[in-house]
């Protein structure tokens, strides 16, 4: 499914959800997107409900108590689109792991390792 | 002299205590934003889950000053944008308000019926396809032993023989099947679009089920567990397909949601007609989902096993969630 509206805020946290890490809930995706995350939620929940990404509770197995993270991951066919996507919008996927993103720069581009040997 | 001395011991004493107090005061500030503002999404199911969402995030915040501006961003701008997206008249919202309400109406009358339970699953089938999917199955756990209970179609098309699994057959997903991921993840799976590459990734059954999925054009899927008590039950899954033209042919995140809830009642409602004799004295062990994974990986269960419609779920992993506070509760 399309996406109605694409900003940049949008392909900032598509490239933060391409992290190999298993374990993104919204504030983390806000800091490796180096976006407020207030900001993020709705995107968030828009490309949920596009079917790009899926989000799970937190396991109830978890030793501490409290209420539980939602973790987020692109959707299997979520996945291949937000790369085309990103593909078009800005060449390649930009790793963004980091616990602070770096400034929106036409830096280096690296992919995630995790991508390497993919065929696109 | 004394007046100094006195006002430089209740500054050492009150400055300290009034920081303390700014901090404790500012979390619980930040709490309550938090709550008011997921309050205001709109859907209540969307709300609690928001609020969930955003006090754990807060927990992982530091400082309070920090968390009550991280609250303040939330509120300014997450809210009026999640409520403009689940505001009446959206698709999100729609969705759940209209088609869905009416279905869930439909399959609770069903639920609440005195049928038996062959009957009452094979009824919230027959509401649910067409109107919803194409294709309607639900399994259910006996033993190790995953059976298909109801398998309901379109149109009267039946899969020839051999191909998909009928109703009263032992079915065993591979892994990664989004059944079995159903399972695993005690979490809704939903595939929205079903293309070639897409169905790559979700190993069939077998061959012959991946040549009727592909002769039958699967667009969309979705599996949820059949989950009550700490007790996995089951799967349901919803299939579209090129059966039936319509106009939305994948499912969408609100479709997620809707079958979320219908397996759940679905759940309870066979959780409840379960008459077999309870061990009530006996202690559930807990879930831990590789042991189930390993159940499931240790092959079709015997003809002995089926034939045995007693023979409790024991045998399969549960586990009992506990007492976990909710929302608002003051424990955060």
């Amino acid at each position: 499914m399309r996406l109605s509206r694409v900003t940049s805020a949008t392909l900032d946290v598509l490239e933060a959800l391409m992290a190999p890490d298993e374990e993104l809930y919204g504030l983390k995706i806000a800091q490796n997107a180096g976006r407020k995350a207030g900001s993020v939620y709705p995107i968030l929940a828009r490309l949920e409900e596009a079917g790009w990404v899926e989000s799970s509770w937190e396991s109830e197995e978890r030793d501490e108590r409290g209420p539980r993270r939602r973790f987020y991951r692109l959707a299997p066919d979520g996945l291949a689109a937000a790369r085309a996507l990103l593909a078009e919008r800005r060449g390649a996927v930009r790793q963004r792991t980091g616990k602070t993103a770096p400034a929106r720069s036409p830096g280096p581009v690296a992919e995630p390792v995790f991508l390497r040997g993919v065929a696109r | 002299m004394t007046g100094g001395m006195l006002g430089f011991v209740l500054f050492a004493i009150m400055v300290p205590l009034l920081v303390n107090e700014a901090g404790e005061l500012a979390r619980a500030l930040a709490r309550y934003l938090l709550r008011w503002g997921a309050g205001r999404i709109g859907p209540a199911d969307q709300a609690e889950r928001y609020e969930e969402e955003w006090l754990a995030d807060l927990e992982r915040i530091p400082g309070s000053m920090t968390k009550l501006a991280y609250a303040c961003g939330v509120v300014v701008r997450s809210v009026p944008r999640l409520r403009a997206q689940f505001r009446p008249g959206s698709r999100r919202a729609r969705l759940p308000g209209i088609l869905p309400g009416r279905i869930m109406n439909a399959i609770d009358a069903q639920l609440a019926g005195s049928a038996e339970i062959e009957a009452t699953l094979q009824n919230v089938a027959e509401i649910l396809v067409p109107q919803f999917a194409d294709h309607c199955f639900i399994d259910l756990l006996q033993g190790d032993a995953l059976v298909r209970r109801v398998a309901r179609h379109a149109g009267n098309w039946m899969p020839p023989p051999g191909t998909w699994k009928q109703a009263g057959e032992q079915i065993r997903y591979p892994e990664g099947h989004f059944c079995q991921r159903a399972m695993a993840r005690l979490d809704t799976i939903i595939v929205t679009d079903m293309t070639e590459d897409t169905a790559d990734r979700y190993p069939p059954p077998s061959a012959q089920s991946m040549a009727v999925a592909r002769e039958v054009g699967i667009t969309s899927v979705l599996a949820a567990p059949l989950y009550a008590r700490g007790m996995l039950l089951g799967a349901m899954s919803l299939v579209r397909s090129n059966l039936t033209s319509r106009t939305e042919p994948n499912y969408a995140a609100a479709d997620r949601d809707l079958i979320s809830t219908i397996a759940d009642h679905v759940a309870i409602t066979i959780d409840k007609r379960d008459t077999r004799p309870r061990t009530s004295t006996r202690r559930r062990r807990p879930l831990h989902r590789t042991r189930y994974i390993l159940a499931l990986a240790r092959g079709p269960a015997t003809p002995e096993d089926l034939s045995q419609p007693g023979k409790e779920r024991a045998a399969l992993p549960a586990f009992q969630p506990g007492p976990r506070p909710r929302p608002g509760c003051k424990a955060w």
